[in-house]
């Protein structure tokens, strides 16, 4: 099944590069919801995340000529949605520094990391995180993760990506891959147990 | 392995991304510890959690926002002559025949131009020259509002006695401005030259063929005719006595080689007389040779040169006169044709002529070339 889905892309890539739009248009097809949840899922915001899906097809359609086949499409493509995430990232994140940083404030980003966490007389951030969901709870768990842990997270347990191939879309070695992953999975449960309870 | 280093390795242990070795080895103490085991229980049902959260939907609009903005950036479909011309491997050839092709017409337009460049400085419309030339050819001419040299005064009467300039001034000479060497001036048995004529050294002639040597020779002339005064002076001064065959003429000096001016001296001539001489053909001797062709003593032969160029044809022509051993007896370079009469032996008209046809289109009579031995005079025209 994933060889088919590599060959289909090759073969649509080759029609592209050929000058053939509807090619293109076949690929951000077949990608578009893969990219839209690894964008959505590091920077934690639907139109964010839409956004981030626009450039990166457009950059991926400007630098054709820089993808030589080494690697699947989709690996290409993964690596260029998630820099472009990580620079949303950085600069929502960058945008929000002057603001006081609570659940109690309107924008309730999460509390799973101990240094965002802000006492206050209003309902504490696990009393706001139990009346939500437990795909949100999991969700802003996730976002409280650096974005290194949460890049990581994201594409091994959410998009089910090899190893290797988040070391290609990383540019990060397997060891380092591994350690990420680890810390981030404990992470992750630590939140989830003191927001759910027990697992 | 202790509980650290089993807890460090239950993330990848789960992804089965241990080695064997350390697989067998977290087995074994999983085995035997129930809290790693429990850890392990919760890492799986995290990850599993991980892996249910739904997927979201892209917007129904996104592909085409997407493609919106791609087309943006699209360029225009080129037209079909430049889809032909754009694969290098046809075009890069393409554009250098079109950079030969500029270049070589380029050179060929502007060896047109040069051709059209006068060659020598501005001087009265007709120039006449005499050979030998005089210090005057070879000094700047002052413009004078007599205009041509037509109007000049008449020439002197005899020339100097001769003082034959070593042989090998002349052939430096000849590389350099293509005189006729004396060497090769035939002899004119039918021709008694007179003393001045003959003992008159041949100079160089001003084939310039290029304006800096023209320059430069007027230089050295006007230094060589400066020397020349001089030694005129000290000349009298030293009571230098003048015989009577160098009543009127002298000794020429040789312009273009400023070592000469030590064996070189003026007898009995003022200043203007060396200029009337310099500027005046030898007119006895024109007169002698036209008289002695005109009574058949000398064979005259008129040939007429076409060339592109009449003004760059000059060199060669005179070139081709003193190859052939002729000696170029009067230059009239004019606007309306040149002129340039040429006295040869008739054996040696055959060649000339053979020359003068590789310079132009020659147009000659038949009976040219005569095999009798004798001098002929030739009157090149083109």
């Amino acid at each position: 099944m994933m060889s088919n889905t590599t060959d289909e892309d090759a073969a649509l890539v080759a029609s592209w590069r050929r000058g053939e739009l509807s090619a293109f248009e076949a690929l951000v097809g077949r990608h578009q919801k893969r990219m839209l949840n690894i964008a959505f899922r590091i920077t934690g915001d639907y139109e964010d995340a839409c956004e981030v899906v626009q450039d990166a097809f457009v950059a991926a359609y400007r630098g054709i000529e820089s993808f030589r086949g080494a690697s699947r499409f989709s690996t290409w493509l993964t690596s260029i949605t998630v820099n472009l995430s990580r620079n949303r990232l950085q600069q929502v994140q960058a945008k929000s520094r002057n603001h006081a940083y609570s659940l109690d404030g309107s924008r309730a980003d999460g509390d799973c990391g101990p240094a965002h966490e802000q006492p206050s007389s209003a309902p504490s951030a696990l009393e706001q995180l139990e009346r939500l969901d437990l795909h949100e709870k999991l969700q802003r768990c996730i976002k409280a993760l650096a974005a290194e842990f949460r890049e990581t997270i994201v594409l091994r347990d959410l998009q089910d990506f090899s190893y290797d191939e988040i070391c290609a879309i990383l540019k990060v070695r397997q060891g380092t891959v591994k350690s990420r992953l680890f810390r981030a999975r404990e992470m992750v449960k630590d939140c989830q147990k003191r927001v759910v309870g027990e697992l | 392995m202790d509980h650290t280093d089993v807890r460090r390795r239950l993330s990848a242990y789960l992804d089965n991304a241990v080695e064997p070795s350390d697989r067998a080895q977290i087995d074994a103490h999983l085995a035997g510890c129930a809290s790693c085991r429990k850890a392990l229980g919760e890492l799986e049902r995290t990850v599993g959690l991980l892996k249910d959260l739904p997927h979201v939907e892209p917007p129904p609009w996104l592909a085409g926002k997407i493609m919106a903005r791609v087309r943006d950036e699209a360029p225009p479909q080129p037209a079909f002559w430049r889809r032909f011309l754009l694969p290098l491997h046809v075009k890069l050839p393409l554009e250098a025949l079109a950079l030969v092709f500029v270049c070589v017409t380029g050179y060929y337009i502007a060896r047109m131009n040069a051709s059209q460049v006068p060659l020598s400085l501005p001087e009265p419309a007709t120039r006449e020259e005499s050979s030998p030339p005089a210090p005057s050819a070879q000094r700047p001419v002052p413009p004078t509002p007599k205009g041509p040299a037509t109007t000049i005064s008449p020439a002197p009467t005899a020339t100097p006695p001769a003082t034959p300039a070593p042989e090998s001034r002349h052939e430096e000479a000849s590389r350099t401005y293509a005189p006729p060497p004396p060497a090769q001036v035939p002899s004119l048995p039918s021709v008694p030259a007179s003393p001045g004529t003959e003992a008159r050294p041949p100079k160089p002639e001003p084939a310039y063929r290029r304006e800096g040597e023209f320059a430069e020779a007027r230089k050295k002339a006007q230094w060589a005719a400066r020397q020349a005064r001089e030694t005129e002076s000290a000349a009298r001064r030293n009571s230098y006595t003048a015989s009577g065959s160098m009543n009127s003429g002298g000794v020429m000096l040789d312009a273009s080689h400023p070592s000469s001016k030590s064996s070189s001296a003026w007898s009995g001539s003022t200043a203007s007389r060396e200029s009337t001489w310099a500027e005046q053909p030898p007119r006895e001797e024109r007169e002698e040779l036209a008289g002695r062709a005109d009574q058949g003593a000398l064979l005259r032969v008129e040939v007429a040169l076409q060339t592109r160029d009449p003004a760059s044809a000059v060199g060669p022509i005179e070139e081709a006169v003193a190859r052939s051993g002729g000696r170029v007896v009067r230059r009239v370079y004019d606007e309306s044709g040149h002129l340039l009469i040429v006295q040869i032996g008739t054996q040696d008209v055959p060649p000339l002529l053979a020359r003068l046809e590789r310079i132009g289109k020659l147009r000659k009579p038949l009976q040219a070339a005569s095999p009798e031995e004798g001098s002929a005079v030739l009157d090149i025209r083109w």
